[in-house]
């Protein structure tokens, strides 16, 4: 940078260089005595309202602050500095013994300001205030000058991961207006070690304060005049270092320990930087000292604040891989330590988790934490999240075990990284760590699988239930099915038109379709002989990728034999109930919705004919259920209520009244109120619909989706009810999945269950008492 | 009757498969076409056609066979249901009869009587039922599964679910209901015997649309007696039909074989009938040890064509029909009649119905060999019965009568 020599007392020269801004003295500005000497190499307005100034100042021999002000001596808001050391300055005005950087380059927000800007310079006895006038620059310049000014700044500007134990920063500006800097003041320091680890980190270990003053000293540290990143910086209390500097009044903690990351390896001299308030130093730091993984934790374990668990975690933690395979060769078999684990099974869910199950025997509590690792990444400690039950075939299998012990867990991990080489890492408190191989599985679209795999374990009428369903079978859960239940995107949707649907049909019925297929059959051929349904547009929702094909060949059958229209709607994958009927929904035209099952039938010709004139004579309705009956004429369905499961916890359970009873001893009526109805045959305004946003999907596998649906309706003010005077045949049943029927899916119904329960909970209570 | 044209529709052509519901639909047909009624005779068959086409013909352009089958026997879903509202809607488009008479839709699909209701909705629908198909999914027996083949009274969707464990009730009700709205297409059914149409009402086809109208039969003269040797009694007993459980040949082996030896010497049994060896391995077993032990009293001869009958029955005295299941209206009954030949019969179903106990024939307990044993010996030793039945003999309709009442009554 070309400069030219310039003091306030000399007239002013002009510069030949006509790029350079320069200052208009305004007489009065001057202090006679003053020694300033400065100059502005570059001043111009970046982005907004942004000012940027590189240059540099010198009072006497004494550093000099700068700071920019508006009209009526606003300060500007300073964003972003760099100090310079300007050898060059220094060199020419003969002042390089000194630890002088006299060259600023700074960067103020000038939005608040108006007016024109002054210049403010300031030393440790003289302060002077000049008017700040812009000339042109290029852009270019300005530009290519704003873009070193950055690179620069995140050098010096290092935001340094400080433990808890540290200091709070405090504002740099604050301290310049309220102390005193004393002349000569110093940065003092000592290097105790300095090597690398793995060629990929630096550990320096030294102290280092600032002499006369005692302000916080921060670091930097740069390679080749690049600047490296501090991942980690821990300071600690030095006190023989403090009374041997007489620094005792303040709570500076001189002690420090980086942790730097190495982008290569080198041979290079690092230069380590400490900036005080006003003082900086450089030192440079032969970095050919090789230090192996003991004593970086020792070093780590030297400040105090770690213990040596918490000091490998950290290191794997951070250093990942290569700490790992340092310490690698020092694990120690299952067989070694006291603890005895065993896993067995582990399952990925979806994008973030695994979820974990198995037996361990910590009797001893020797165990301190255990944690899921990939090798660089590390989950937190789970030990205390595991969830356990007690295992009598382990108890049994080893004798020392009491009848009591839990020693069955399960826990969902969210690990950091989606990896192929998995394992279990226990850290014994003595410091032992045992490596255990896991191997995940992956769901490969079997989520029954590995649904009934989280659910085996779980224990519904234990106290620890809720909190189990919370921490671990929910968000297990959830990642496990969240691929699936996601809506599908517009292409992907499939639309089949077989004859012609109504232009402006009254009402929309929506059926969705899974496992069994024949009921297209059933249903059309009843619906055929019905002149009523004659405006009515009929949609199936193909919920099952595997049938798609028999049942396109069966509705172009259908449809060359009967002359009822209807669509077959796919998105090429099972969406479960909710997801399935938002589809169908999500392509009707009408203004109403009939919500039907594929295995239910009309008993009636005209029967959706009588329940949309019910409908629309009742105010403020929002779903309508109807009764539905078996095959034998008895009772499957004419309203739900609430049971409170003492047994489960206390979950809400729907349930169907009358079920199995003979049609003649139910009461009869024409409509009534019910709070909740099924969803096997619901008549609803496409319009409410939507506003309750449709089906939940967040019950698996179906359960509770239409309780769910009533009570959105009630939170927004309307009514339900059940239709007593039609009559459908329901054949549950018939259509449900072909799954195994085994106690998870009753567990999934409790978590269901649960699901709603935590949602609904203080309206079912208040309904039941509006009710009594 | 002039622009009358009648489409009868038959699950096999009698040339190609002997059975009594195609013999009586073709005679049906033969009689129309000889009273110069237009008339096409539409028969299933599992033969390959050529070119993979659906139609050709057989004997003339009015016998069309129609090459196809059934996929869902549960449901009488047709396997190719194009052949239905492709084909066949062309042919009824371009025929256009005013009347279509089924004789069945097994192997057909009942999707056929659909497919007529939409192509020609003014075209009266007839269906002959033959059997009890549609109230019963055990073959339409009306026969629990089983070696017992326990006697079926009623259907009910819990207890056909009890019959087929694979099943739910729901299936059985959800059959029942769809079969019922292609029957709500038809404008009348016919049925040969009485008992089928109380069954067919006790099942919900309402009474006003089911009449019953007997298979009429070619004309046919009685029969000479068959020429008796000196002291020789009226022992000559003949079974024809198929040769399974169904028909009851154990339990007619087993009364022979029960018979003591005096009687044993007198009478003999001719069995006219095939299918033994497609005969599951039980009963097959069975069947042939008994007719080793009876070796000399009883003479397995094998199938026969139907025009042999009369010379098969000169050489009788009784005709023995020992069905174990209800049965509807047995051609053997009628042949026996038309030819004078008195029958002993179970006494259930169309076999009670069809042949009077004490005046044409004999009635035993079903499934009873110990019975029909003692009916036997009865015969044997009273011989002047047999006149007696034969006097009584009513000859069954003619086709000439039976087509009359179609064509008046029914169409």
């Amino acid at each position: 940078m070309w400069f030219k020599k310039k003091s306030i007392k000399a007239s002013e020269s002009k510069n030949n260089d006509s790029e350079r801004v320069e200052e208009d003295h305004k007489p009065s500005d001057i202090e006679p005595d003053s020694s300033f000497r400065y100059w502005i190499d570059i001043c111009g307005f970046v982005k907004n309202k942004q000012l940027l100034i590189r240059g540099w100042a010198i009072e006497s021999e004494n550093e000099v602050v700068i700071s920019l002000l508006g009209e009526d001596k606003i300060p500007a808001y300073l964003k972003g500095k760099v100090q310079e050391d300007r050898d060059d300055v220094l060199s020419h005005l003969n002042l390089k013994s000194r630890n002088l950087a006299p060259g600023f380059f700074q960067l103020y927000d000038c939005e608040l300001l108006s007016g024109p800007l002054y210049l403010n310079l300031k030393s440790s006895e003289h302060e002077i205030t000049l008017p700040l006038e812009l000339i042109e620059i290029s852009d270019e310049k300005l530009t290519s000058t704003y873009d070193e000014f950055l690179r620069l700044e995140s050098d010096f500007d290092i935001k340094l991961d400080v433990d808890e134990v540290e200091l709070e920063t405090y504002d740099e500006e604050l301290i310049s207006d309220i102390v005193e800097p004393k002349k000569d003041t110093e940065i003092v320091h000592y290097i105790e070690r300095v090597g690398t680890f793995n060629n990929k980190f630096v550990v320096i270990k030294g102290w280092v304060a600032d002499a006369i003053n005692d302000f916080e000293v921060m670091f930097s540290v740069k390679l080749e005049n690049t600047p490296l990143r501090i991942i980690k910086c821990i300071k600690r209390e030095r006190f023989d270092v403090a009374k041997s500097l007489e620094l005792i009044n303040t709570q500076e903690k001189h002690g420090f320990l980086l942790i730097v990351e190495l982008a290569a390896p080198t041979k290079q001299q690092l230069e380590l930087g400490f900036e005080s308030t006003i003082s900086t130093k450089t030192v440079k730091l032969d970095i050919s000292q090789v230090l192996d993984h003991k004593e970086v934790e020792g070093k780590l374990l030297d400040t105090n604040s770690f213990n040596l668990i918490e000091a490998r975690k950290w290191l794997i933690e951070n250093l990942g891989a290569s700490y790992f395979t340092e310490i690698k060769k020092e694990f120690v078999n299952l067989n070694e330590i006291s603890t005895n684990i065993m896993v067995e099974s582990a399952i990925n869910c979806g994008e973030s988790g695994i979820f974990i199950r198995g037996w361990i025997d910590n009797h001893l509590d020797t165990l301190s934490a255990i944690c899921v690792s990939d090798g660089a990444k590390i989950s937190e400690n789970l030990l205390p999240l595991l969830c356990r039950k007690i295992r009598t075939d382990v108890n049994e299998a080893f004798g020392h075990l009491s009848n009591n012990y839990k020693s069955g867990f399960y826990c969902y991990s969210l690990i950091k990284s989606e990896s192929k080489e998995l394992a279990i890492l226990l850290f014994e408190k003595s410091g032992e760590i045992v490596r255990i191989p896991l191997s995940v599985i992956n769901i490969n679209d079997n989520e029954i699988m590995a649904t009934q795999n989280v659910l085996v374990d779980v224990e519904p009428t234990q106290n620890n239930a809720f909190e189990s369903y919370q921490k671990h079978i929910m968000p297990a859960l959830h990642g496990i099915w969240g691929d699936r239940v996601k809506k599908p995107n517009t292409d992907s949707i499939k639309i089949y038109d077989y004859g012609t649907t109504p232009e402006a049909p009254r009402c929309s019925i929506i059926v969705p379709l899974y496992g069994r297929y024949d009921f297209v059959l059933h249903q059309i051929s009843q619906f055929e002989k019905d002149a009523t349904l004659e405006d009515i547009e009929l949609i199936y929702v193909l919920d099952d990728p595997t049938i798609e094909q028999p049942l396109l060949s069966l509705c172009e059958d259908v449809s060359k034999l009967y002359s009822v229209p209807f669509k077959v709607i796919s998105c090429g994958r099972n969406l479960g109930f909710s997801g399935a009927n938002n589809l169908g929904v999500s392509q009707a035209i009408g203004d109403k919705l009939l919500l039907l099952n594929s295995d239910v039938i009309p008993s009636e010709s005209g029967w959706l004919d009588r329940m949309l004139s019910v409908y629309d004579s009742t105010d403020n309705i929002g779903a309508m259920g109807v009764k539905l009956v078996y095959e034998d004429e008895t009772i499957q369905h004419i309203g739900m209520q609430f049971r409170q499961s003492r047994e489960f916890g206390g979950i809400w359970l729907n349930e169907h009244q009358y079920k199995g009873m003979p049609a003649n001893l139910v009461p009869k009526f024409e409509i009534t109120k019910s709070d909740t109805v099924t969803a096997a045959c619901l008549l609803i305004d496409k319009q409410k619909f939507e506003e309750v946003e449709g089906f939940e999907t967040r019950y698996i596998l179906g359960d509770f989706e239409d309780s769910d649906l009533c009570l959105k309706l009630i939170e927004l003010g309307y009514e339900n009810y059940v239709l007593g005077s039609e009559k459908l045949y329901h054949l549950e049943r018939q259509s449900q999945s072909l799954v195994d029927k085994g106690d998870w899916k009753f567990k999934l119904t409790l978590f269901n269950g649960w699901q709603h329960t935590v949602r609904w909970n203080n309206m079912i209570n208040e309904l039941r008492e509006k009710n009594v | 009757m002039s622009n009358t044209k009648i489409l009868i529709v038959s699950h096999g052509h009698p040339d190609l498969s002997k059975g009594g519901a195609e013999v009586a639909a073709y005679n049906l047909y033969s009689e129309y076409k000889k009273r110069e009624i237009d008339s096409l005779f539409l028969a299933r068959t599992d033969i390959q056609a050529h070119g993979g086409s659906t139609f050709s013909t057989r004997n003339d352009e009015n016998e069309i066979l129609y090459h196809t089958s059934m996929g869902d026997f549960f449901l009488f879903q047709s396997a190719y249901k194009k052949h239905i509202w492709q084909d066949f809607k062309l042919l009824l488009e371009s025929f256009k009869p005013t009347v279509v008479h089924f004789h069945h839709y097994i192997h057909i699909g009942l999707e056929m009587i659909q497919q007529v209701k939409n192509s020609l909705p003014d075209a009266k629908i007839i269906v002959t039922l033959h059997e009890y198909l549609a109230i019963c999914g055990n073959n339409g027996q009306m026969v629990k599964p089983g070696s017992q083949m326990k006697l079926c009274y009623k259907a009910a969707p819990s207890d056909c679910a009890t019959c087929f464990p694979e099943r739910s009730a729901a299936d059985f009700f959800l059959r029942e209901k769809y079969i019922k709205s292609v029957f709500d297409n038809v404008d009348k059914f016919v049925s040969p015997s009485d008992f089928l149409v109380d069954r067919y009402v006790d099942w919900g086809l309402p009474k006003e649309k089911i009449t019953m109208i007997e298979n009429g039969q070619p004309k046919a003269d009685f029969l000479p007696p068959r020429q008796l040797a000196k002291g020789e009694c009226r022992g000559r007993f003949a079974f024809f039909g198929q040769v399974n459980p169904f028909k009851g040949i154990d339990v007619l082996l087993q009364a022979f074989s029960a018979l003591p030896e005096k009687v044993k010497q007198q009478v003999h049994l001719d069995i006219h009938g095939a299918n033994l060896e497609h005969q599951t391995g039980e009963f097959k077993e069975k069947v042939k040890e008994l007719l080793e032990e009876l070796e000399g009293t009883v003479t397995m001869h094998g199938s026969y064509e139907p025009h042999e009958m009369p010379g098969l029955l000169a050489q009788t005295d009784w005709v023995i029909i020992p069905s174990v299941w209800w049965e509807n209206s047995p051609m053997v009954i009628q042949e026996a009649y038309k030819h004078g030949r008195p029958l002993i019969g179970s006494d259930i179903g169309g076999m009670a119905e069809k042949i009077k106990g004490g005046e044409t024939g004999i009635l035993f307990r079903t499934k009873n060999p110990v019975d029909l044993a003692s009916k036997i010996k009865e015969v044997v030793s009273n011989s002047t019965c047999w006149k007696k039945y034969v006097d009584n003999i009513q000859v069954p309709i003619t086709i000439e009568e039976c087509a009359d009442i179609h064509l008046k009554e029914v169409y």
